[in-house]
């Protein structure tokens, strides 16, 4: 058998051979998807993760319920303590603030550990991704066995 | 669509422009369904695999320097998945013998393709690729339906020039010897519905 002769042949079968043809709205479906991954790219890329917001929201508010818990408690430190003694701070009157709000109460110590411990843990986990779903893994674990 | 103009479309999908990527779109999206179909054998998947091609293609086009064939980069794309899918999945095709088949039964074969409609011709035409291995009926679309070179199939499919070149010599006697087939099984209903 001769290979050209073979090569003619086939060129002359497939000589008005026509493609399949793709489902009408294809090109329209394969456009909205595209606009769908821009979109989801954007959000992926954008500056601050939500995860990173609400670490920092979480910080913030920390910040100000240490404020409240250890209001008019002050450190009998060494030197370090003397010098930011010495440094004029604004003061924060946080009592005052929470006498206006009609917000007076007394927490113990041990209480305030706890939800700063909490506060604490929250945010290392937002971070981390990691403590929480620790817990949950070994409930879980706990659980199918 | 000539090669120059493509290369500037190229360009302005690259900054972005997404109603150039368009084009490219509706000057590929047959042969790349078609691609898709001879691999993984099944309408829908072959229309994902197309759709899933141009996506990708559109997130890397900064990869295309223009070295080869836009066609022949992005049908690489388009092989790719479709081996990916089919991997997960075994296609059935029919065990066809490498049969001896002379000039004369080439010539023959052909002839009495021609007696055909058109559209029977169509027909027939695809069952028989549809008989080849997935990577024997991909080489001769490549080749016949795209007029691809064998370099440029040696490079969307990854297999050597010279194996393409013994592949597509296969796949091309393979396909007469279904048509012989074929011709010889309309004769026998043909005389059957004669005799009833």
């Amino acid at each position: 058998m001769d290979e050209n002769n073979l090569n003619k042949y086939s060129e002359k079968l497939f000589e008005n051979f026509k493609l399949e043809k793709v489902p009408a709205n294809f090109t329209e479906k394969l456009m909205v998807r595209i606009e769908q991954e821009k979109l989801t790219e954007i959000k992926k890329n954008s500056i601050f993760s939500k995860k990173f917001l609400l670490a920092f929201m979480l910080t913030f508010l920390s910040i100000f319920a240490i404020g409240i818990l250890f209001q008019g408690k002050t450190s009998e430190g060494g030197t370090t303590a003397n010098i930011i003694e010495k440094v004029k701070l604004p003061d924060y009157h946080f009592g005052k603030i929470l006498e206006l709000l009609n917000f007076n109460f007394e927490i113990s110590l041990f209480v305030k550990l706890i939800i700063l411990s909490v506060i604490a843990l929250v945010i290392i986990d937002l971070l981390t991704g990691s403590i929480l779903d620790y817990f949950i893994d070994s409930k879980a674990k706990k659980g199918n066995t | 669509m000539e090669k120059t103009e493509e290369l500037k479309i190229i360009e302005q999908v690259k900054q972005g422009d997404l109603l150039s990527f368009r084009l490219l779109v509706d000057k590929y999206k047959n042969m790349a369904y078609h691609i898709a179909l001879q691999v993984v054998r099944n309408n829908e998947d072959a229309e994902e695999i197309a759709q899933d091609s141009f996506l990708k293609a559109y997130q890397s086009i900064n990869n295309f320097r223009g070295e080869s064939k836009f066609s022949t980069w992005f049908y690489r794309i388009v092989y790719n998945q479709a081996v990916s899918k089919t991997r997960k999945r075994k296609i059935e095709t029919s065990n066809i013998d490498e049969v001896e088949i002379s000039d004369h039964e080439i010539a023959q074969a052909y002839e009495e393709f021609t007696l055909l409609e058109k559209e029977e011709r169509s027909i027939q035409l695809n069952e028989a690729i549809s008989k080849l291995k997935e990577d024997e009926s991909l080489l001769i679309t490549l080749f016949y339906l795209d007029e691809n070179s064998i370099e440029e199939i040696s490079e969307i499919t990854n297999y050597s020039v010279a194996n393409v070149k013994v592949k597509l010599f296969r796949a091309r006697k393979k396909l007469f010897t279904i048509l012989t087939e074929s011709n010889v099984n309309r004769t026998t209903e043909f005389q059957k519905q004669m005799n009833h």
